[in-house]
């Protein structure tokens, strides 16, 4: 409903300075919506006891919202070059699973959080949604959605790049334990993130 | 002197501005062994126990108290910046808070919409221009780098270098406890998504710092810089 509220207002301000929108203006409110339909989803998930059912509600929306293959391949660096198609879709199917797993076992409690859209900001070839998650507490954590075509690429919680966390994280297994155990940490992870706690 | 020799060093430092750069890995890798060994084992517990039997309203309250405390050298190094503005903030914020905020217990500042700016010498190092330095995982005190460390350092003694012995130990005890409770969400969250920890904190310090430098604006453009650069790797015969 706000998202809606929102749009509507940012499409009366456009309508005062141009008859047409811009391509530009439109692709950013469909940035600022797929994001505030993801948010809307995670507060869902936080009301769901169980991991499987927060699971079953996150994964559609991870799989329209999220480009996991960016995210596999920029995560594996160069050695993403040496796997073959195969290896390569099986790679970004283990971590489309951990990305729902861990948004799933994150998002286990209501307390009156609450999402806030800031605004989104056009930049080189893609867009930045800038967001705000609030807590009951009165703290909270700014949230950025990179997208590029679209699609989420990256996540910045507090200046934290996700992607960049996974990059330097995955490349330093593969460096000291190669890449046969980087794909047994990660599902170890993904069990971990499904066991009760 | 030797300290100058040693920070001059950082600044004539080659390489991408505010990258990971971690010549001592070995040692810090070590030293973050036996630093989370000993957190695991006294300081997270201790620390969870205190989340545990104090009310959130009471543990804000002693972590404003400890912060207000700080807000000394954030002003400071504010003004050393070359922001007014921002040191000014944090002034007014220490006599707001350490008078009708009851010795900063309560944040009353912050409801008049003058934010703390947590700026430290580490930062006004990087605005002088020591952008690139070099990774250090200190035994007990945990990441910092060259640039950072005095800061690191004396986060911990300011208290008591301004209230010297008046300035009890237990406080102390109480401001190691208290920043720890803080942090136990974030260490969780590490301790959820890391294969290796010690990359993931070596990587998210660098990134955090950064952040704070450009005072929560860092380029967005960089964020894309990092997608661009492997579509140009894949270009690569």
């Amino acid at each position: 409903m706000s998202a809606c509220l929102l749009l509507l207002c940012c499409a009366t301000g456009q309508a005062t300075e141009s008859a047409q929108p811009s391509l530009q203006a439109q692709a950013q409110s469909h940035a600022q919506l797929k994001v505030e339909s993801f948010h809307t989803t995670l507060l869902a998930v936080l009301r769901l006891p169980q991991q499987s059912a927060r699971e079953a509600l996150l994964q559609p929306q991870i799989q329209t919202l999220f480009d996991t293959r960016s995210i596999a391949r920029i995560s594996l660096g160069r050695t993403w070059r040496t796997l073959d198609t195969a290896q390569q879709q099986a790679f970004e199917g283990l971590l489309a699973e951990l990305i729902v797993a861990t948004y799933a076992s994150r998002f286990d409690g209501f307390n009156n959080q609450r999402f806030v859209t800031n605004g989104v900001e056009g930049v080189k070839s893609g867009f930045v949604v800038r967001t705000r998650l609030l807590r009951n507490s009165g703290d909270s954590v700014s949230l950025d959605y990179f997208l590029r075509d679209g699609k989420v690429f990256n996540v910045v919680a507090n200046g934290v790049s996700d992607l960049s966390l996974r990059r330097a994280d995955y490349n330093s297994i593969i460096k000291n334990e190669g890449y046969a155990r980087l794909v047994t940490h990660i599902k170890t992870k993904i069990a971990e993130a499904r066991t009760p706690v | 002197m030797a300290w100058c020799l040693f920070l001059t060093g950082c600044a004539s430092l080659e390489g991408d501005e505010y990258a990971v750069y971690d010549p001592y890995e070995s040692a810090n890798r070590t030293s973050y062994k036996v630093t989370d060994k000993l957190d695991s084992a006294i300081l997270v517990p201790v620390a969870r126990g205190y989340e545990k039997i104090t009310p959130s309203w009471f543990e804000r309250g002693v972590l404003n108290v400890f912060q207000n405390l700080r807000t000394i050298a954030s002003s400071a190094n504010g003004f050393l910046q070359g922001k007014p503005k921002a040191g000014g903030i944090d002034f007014a914020r220490l006599l707001i808070n350490s008078t009708i905020g009851i010795g900063g217990f309560f944040d009353v500042a912050s409801r008049w919409d003058l934010r703390y700016q947590d700026e430290d010498f580490g930062q006004t190092l990087a605005v002088w221009g020591m952008t690139r330095s070099r990774y250090i995982y200190v035994p007990f005190f945990g990441p910092t780098t060259a640039r950072d460390l005095p800061s690191t350092l004396l986060r911990s003694y300011l208290p008591r270098l301004i209230f010297g012995h008046d300035y009890h130990w237990g406080y102390s005890g109480l401001d190691i406890v208290s920043a720890r409770a803080n942090l136990l969400s974030a260490s969780d969250i590490r301790d959820a998504s890391a294969l290796d920890p010690y990359a993931f904190t070596r990587d998210a310090y660098f990134q955090r710092r950064k952040f704070l430098i450009y005072d929560g604006n860092p380029p967005l453009d960089d964020f894309f810089d990092e997608f661009d650069e492997f579509d140009e790797d894949d270009l690569d015969p």
